[in-house]
């Protein structure tokens, strides 16, 4: 229900011009369906897919990183229809779904805790330069001197931060050893979100109902066959076993990287009639606002860049180095010495003809078309509205991308560098 | 619940046995469908620009092989699936998330 209500209420599609109104009212009438009959769940993971797979065209992302945000409701339908395919020649087995369900949850969540180990990332990582490099990216909920304030102010909770979210994406795994598990696996992992949304922007609410449907599905909708899960031994260490195996069944994520003082980001401004220039929010550029919200742009950017979305890195040398930089000079010559280049004229074309399809087909509307049903989706990553941003005030004429290093040092955000790198005709 | 309490053994040695090669064949199951939708049910990006998606797919042998098999094979044993072979607490825990809490947060609503 929650993955159908996302994909059915998505924003109008400027880049195809395609509402697509029918899919959506069938994968909601499938939705409603599957209340009546569990067959219809099979129906739904194949509308799903599809209608989501659109976004793969024309800028990505592709692959995993399209699938992060919904990943974990859309496995676990995976799972039930091949459950409901198995049921139709084998005798069904209602406790072998249910294991293999917290088996998926346990994996969803310990596979980026492996990377996190191997990167050192509880002794090298310092959690407050996400929510610096967040506030940089747009999350402003305070006023900047207020923000730096509590930064520091909570410094001291980085340690505790980096430990208690390695634990929590560990329990988990050992939800089969005590049915009490329960009560401290899912309300924690929710609660986890809930932290990374009030650092970030980044929301998981996805992945926050489906672990509160789990906590209500083990707490009161278990079949009795099922109580016997949590008091086997079997099933503990066949978790274990199950997790360690799940890179040959499906891939897992591995989301683990450190977060640096310093910030490689992209600004879009658009330049509209008569010359006037507005900031573009990210999450302007919905259904697409995922890959403008992680700003991975740097196939437009000639330039060799050492950092991700969000300050990232996954190289302890880059981080360690950027420990130590001061200035633009020491950035520059750390982004020629260690960083990698990730133009590409190809993908910088395909852009131009997301923008010039894009803004083509908004500019011949009044206001932004939302989702058919009036009720959009709530943002992945979410950015709070700008008063001076483009809102439709007039046609967009052009785009224009900023590159943007900034440097988080002694307590303040400074900027060091801003250039143009990239302009887009709208005709 | 008769019907599940038929089906489902004891765990004993052999209800064991049975639970893990069923485990074990939902994992490859789950691995082998999880790669086929990811090849198979990914259209080229100018079926997207049609007005249905859904028709699009129908149009590649591939990917309506892909959608329709799946749901065929599903639908072939319809009346011997349902939800109550989940257990009478399963369905009610599904509605009583839906319609009860989304009711009384409607009256709450209605009451500001």
């Amino acid at each position: 229900m929650v993955l159908a209500y996302y994909v059915a209420a998505y924003d109008f599609n400027l880049y195809y011009g395609q509402n697509h109104v029918w899919d959506r009212v069938l994968l909601l009438l499938v939705a409603i369906l599957v209340l009546v009959h569990p067959a219809f769940a099979v129906v739904s993971v194949g509308l799903i897919f599809l209608i989501i797979s659109q976004f793969r065209y024309p800028l990505g992302p592709t692959g995993i990183s399209l699938w992060t945000d919904k990943r974990l409701p859309f496995d676990l339908l995976l799972l039930f229809s091949v459950f409901l395919f198995l049921c139709t020649f084998r005798k069904k087995n209602v406790s072998v779904f249910i294991f293999l369900v917290l088996c998926t949850h346990a994996s969803m969540y310990a596979w980026p805790t492996v990377l996190k180990y191997q990167l050192d990332w509880v002794s090298k990582n310092d959690v407050m330069n996400l929510a610096v490099s967040a506030y940089i990216n747009g999350w402003k909920l305070l006023p900047e001197e207020t923000f730096l304030k509590w930064v520091q102010r909570l410094g001291w909770l980085n340690k505790p931060i980096l430990v208690s979210t390695m634990i929590i994406e560990l329990l988990p795994l050992f939800v089969f050893f005590h049915r009490r598990m329960i009560w401290v696996v899912f309300p924690t992992c929710a609660a986890m979100h809930f932290g990374i949304f009030l650092a970030s922007g980044i929301f998981f609410w996805k992945w926050i109902l489906t672990n509160f449907a789990l906590l209500a599905l083990c707490f009161k909708g278990l079949p009795a066959q099922c109580q016997d899960l949590f008091s086997r031994k079997d099933t503990a260490w066949g978790c274990l076993a199950i997790v360690l195996l799940t890179p040959w069944c499906s891939r897992p994520m591995q989301l683990g990287w450190y977060d640096c003082s310093f910030n490689s980001h992209y600004d879009i401004e658009v330049q509209c009639e008569g010359g006037a220039i507005y900031p573009l929010e990210r999450s302007f550029m919905s259904p697409y606002d995922l890959n403008f919200a992680q700003n991975k742009l740097g196939y437009l950017n000639p330039d060799p860049v050492v950092v991700g979305t969000l300050g990232a890195t996954a190289d302890p040398l880059i981080l360690s180095e950027l420990n130590n930089a001061r200035s633009l000079d020491d950035v520059i010559q750390l982004e020629q010495r260690l960083g990698k280049v990730h133009h590409s004229p190809k993908m910088a074309s395909q852009f131009d003809r997301f923008l010039q399809n894009y803004f083509r087909n908004l500019n011949k509307m009044s206001t932004k078309p939302i989702s058919p049903f009036g009720l959009s989706a709530p943002h992945h990553i979410w950015f709070p509205v700008q008063e001076n941003g483009y809102c439709m005030q007039q046609s967009v004429e052009k785009v224009l991308v900023y590159h943007i290093r900034t440097l988080y040092q002694n307590n303040k955000i400074e900027q060091l560098s801003r250039e143009l790198i990239h302009e887009v005709e709208i005709y | 619940m008769q019907e599940v309490a038929q089906q489902e053994k004891p765990f004993d040695a052999s209800g064991k046995t049975e639970f893990w090669i069923s485990a074990t064949m939902l994992l490859v199951g789950y691995g082998l469908y999880h790669r086929a939708i990811e090849q198979y049910l990914i259209l080229p990006e100018f079926r997207y620009s049609e007005p249905s998606i859904f028709l699009a797919a129908l149009k590649s042998p591939k990917s309506a092989l892909a959608l329709l098999l799946p749901i065929a094979l599903v639908f072939s044993r319809f009346r011997h699936l349902s939800w109550d072979q989940f257990g009478e607490s399963t369905r009610a825990t599904l509605f009583h998330l839906l319609f009860d809490n989304g009711s009384r947060i409607l009256r709450c609503r209605l009451r500001f």
